[in-house]
């Protein structure tokens, strides 16, 4: 499995993710430290179930330790732990949660719990799933009412434990005022960009043109220490206060090579 | 990244575009200078097909924390981050805690 990993990392190509904790370092083909992750159980037949998740959403993963008396308060865990992740995991979620057994055992129930069909909720997963989306964080933390698409439990005995994943759906056709071209509901904004961003306001929507950078916390301190001078169209980012900007990504994609 | 961003505004970049907000620091770093614009995440499909890529720069760091320079064709963003202290992430979180304060400490939901 960490050979087909390796493979589809360059194939693809897939941006190579894994990096020790520690050191930062990348083992530059996504295996390696106990990743891909591999679950074997004891069986008669093998099958093999992939849970492709992101590490965005995996960071939003939270468990916490009930007393028996509070099993009452599940609701407001889960509620919690939505609320502390806000816009971060992606939302709209699907929401894991594994109840009780121990430790380690209530992180994997919450892994398997994402894998259980999500067409249905009982009762239980419901009034989790409407509580959550009353909190009105919304697609991508913009605020809206579908914050979890649904909620799975799955239950052992004791600590607790949730996750949540990045959710996929079908885009069928674009919504009106998204036409490739068209100017949308509002600015059609084109880099270099001058004051006309000080004209938007929060919610506003817009479309982008023309060149654009991006940079993640390596690029950050890169730039920092020597400046960007040998990024052309860029300036020199340390040194040239006040000049006409070009947006920068805070980003790092995924690229087919050539 | 929030602790890094502040010298790319001191030195005039106009625009910043992420996901998911930026925090208090950089909503008044912003203000009077420049904006920052949300991309829905999960859209890679449509995002790479507007855009092109025109260059690399640090391609020592590696492919993920490289500078990539695009060229893009009508992105749609949503303004997270206005110039003027507005921050729709900030006012959805207010919300939410709101929202939360009221069911599980007033006796309405199933803490009490």
């Amino acid at each position: 499995m960490a050979k087909g990993v390796r493979d589809a990392t360059q194939a693809v190509p897939l941006r190579p993710n894994v990096v020790h904790p520690i050191t930062r370092e990348n083992t530059k083909d996504n295996t390696g430290l106990g990743m891909p992750a591999i679950h074997v159980r004891p069986g008669e037949r093998l099958t093999v179930t992939v849970l492709p998740k992101g590490a965005g959403a995996e960071n939003m993963s939270r468990i916490v330790m009930l007393l028996p008396s509070q099993k009452d308060q599940i609701p407001h865990v889960v509620a919690e732990t939505m609320l502390l992740a806000g816009g971060k995991p992606c939302p709209p979620v699907i929401l894991g949660v594994g109840i009780g057994g121990t430790f380690d055992g209530a992180a994997a129930l919450a892994k398997e719990a994402l894998l259980l069909p999500v067409d249905t909720m009982d009762e239980f997963e419901q009034e989790l799933c409407d509580i959550v989306n009353e909190l009105g964080i919304g697609p991508m933390g913009l605020g809206g009412k579908t914050t979890a698409l649904a909620v799975k439990v799955k239950t052992a005995r004791m600590p607790y434990r949730i996750t949540s994943r990045r959710s996929q759906c079908p885009v069928l056709g674009q919504p009106a005022g998204m036409r490739r071209g068209g100017t949308m509901t509002g600015m059609a904004l084109c880099t270099p960009l001058g004051d006309e961003v000080l004209s938007l306001r929060a919610g506003d929507r817009v479309t982008l043109s023309g060149r654009v950078y991006t940079a993640r916390d390596e690029a950050h301190l890169r730039m920092m220490e020597e400046g960007s001078r040998s990024i052309p169209g860029c300036g020199d980012l340390s040194l040239r206060p006040g000049h006409t900007g070009r947006p920068v990504i805070a980003a790092g994609p995924t690229l087919r090579p050539g | 990244m929030n602790n890094l961003s502040g010298f790319l505004i001191d030195a005039g970049v106009r625009a910043l575009i992420g996901k998911g907000g930026m925090g208090p620091q950089i909503v008044e770093q912003l203000k009077g200078r420049a904006v920052y614009l949300a991309f829905t995440g999960g859209c890679a499909a449509l995002a790479a097909s507007r855009m092109k890529l025109s260059g690399v720069f640090f391609e020592d760091l590696g492919m993920a924390e490289a500078v990539w320079a695009f060229d893009l064709d009508c992105i749609p963003l949503v303004v997270g981050i206005d110039a003027h202290g507005n921050d729709i992430f900030r006012d959805v979180t207010m919300n939410s805690e709101k929202v939360f304060q009221k069911r599980f400490s007033t006796g309405k939901g199933p803490v009490s």
